[in-house]
């Protein structure tokens, strides 16, 4: 193989490895730091806030390449590409995506009378699903009425 | 050699124990893990809090209020809508006897 091809798959490799790396660091999110922040005490009050983390990846990488076109008289199947005008060589790509969120749920409260948890409420969500259901429900009875 | 991971996870861990006058609180997460060749995903969520008091020990659970509200919301409009789908068929029927 030539020292082109070398390149290319030693390329490859190396970023396949830089990902491989990155999707193994999946395990830091799963450790329970990621949910629970770090305990703040005011007074007699320890705090602690929870929330929740999700985070999804994923990627791909291809290689390939093509020998080039035999010339007349030289011995072998000759590689027709693009009508025998295209020299030959070798290619790789990759791509990848992901997306994270979190969102914080409650508020833990510590002290000596025990302990509290009060849930944090996302306003904007709710009402943004109160939207969603209500819009909804006028476009299905509108359409009913309408069929009527 | 690496160590291999699972390709599914759905486990209960513990955070870090957390002690204020003679409480002693350990928060508890869900993971959900999913691994696949190029890729993976991971939703981690706060559940309970075990308390220690007095050498009792009780569960308590921490509620998703926004999902709670979410859900409720969506079990409403999918009741309205059987209803007033169960409602129209009703009628279709009527007109049809």
């Amino acid at each position: 193989m030539s020292d082109e091809v070398h390149r290319v798959m030693e390329s490859t490799d190396r970023a396949h490895e830089r990902v491989a790396g990155l999707v193994e660091r999946l395990t830091d999110v799963t450790r329970p730091g990621a949910v629970f922040g770090e305990p703040m005490t005011v007074g007699e009050n320890t705090v602690v806030t929870a929330a929740e983390v999700f985070l999804a990846m994923g990627y791909g990488y291809g290689m390939g390449g093509g020998g080039k076109p035999r010339e007349e008289g030289e011995e072998g199947p000759r590689t027709e590409v693009h009508g025998g005008e295209m020299p030959g060589g070798y290619g790789g790509g990759g791509g990848g995506g992901g997306s994270s969120k979190g969102r914080p749920v409650a508020v833990i409260t510590i002290n000596p009378a025990g302990v509290r948890i009060e849930p944090v409420l996302d306003l904007t969500k709710i009402g943004l699903a109160f939207l969603m259901v209500l819009g909804s429900l006028f476009v299905m009875m509108g359409k009913m009425r309408r069929s009527m | 050699m690496a160590e291999r991971k699972p390709m599914f996870r759905y486990v209960l861990v513990d955070g870090t124990p957390v002690s204020a006058g003679g409480v002693r609180a350990t928060p508890q997460a869900r993971v959900l893990e999913v691994r696949w060749p190029g890729g993976g995903l991971v939703w981690n969520r706060p559940v309970a809090v075990i308390v220690k008091r007095d050498g009792t020990t009780s569960r308590m659970p921490i509620v998703d209020a926004t999902r709670a509200a979410q859900l409720a919301l969506g079990a409403f409009a999918a009741l309205v809508s059987m209803m007033a789908a169960a409602r129209a068929a009703r009628r279709f029927r009527r007109g049809h006897e």
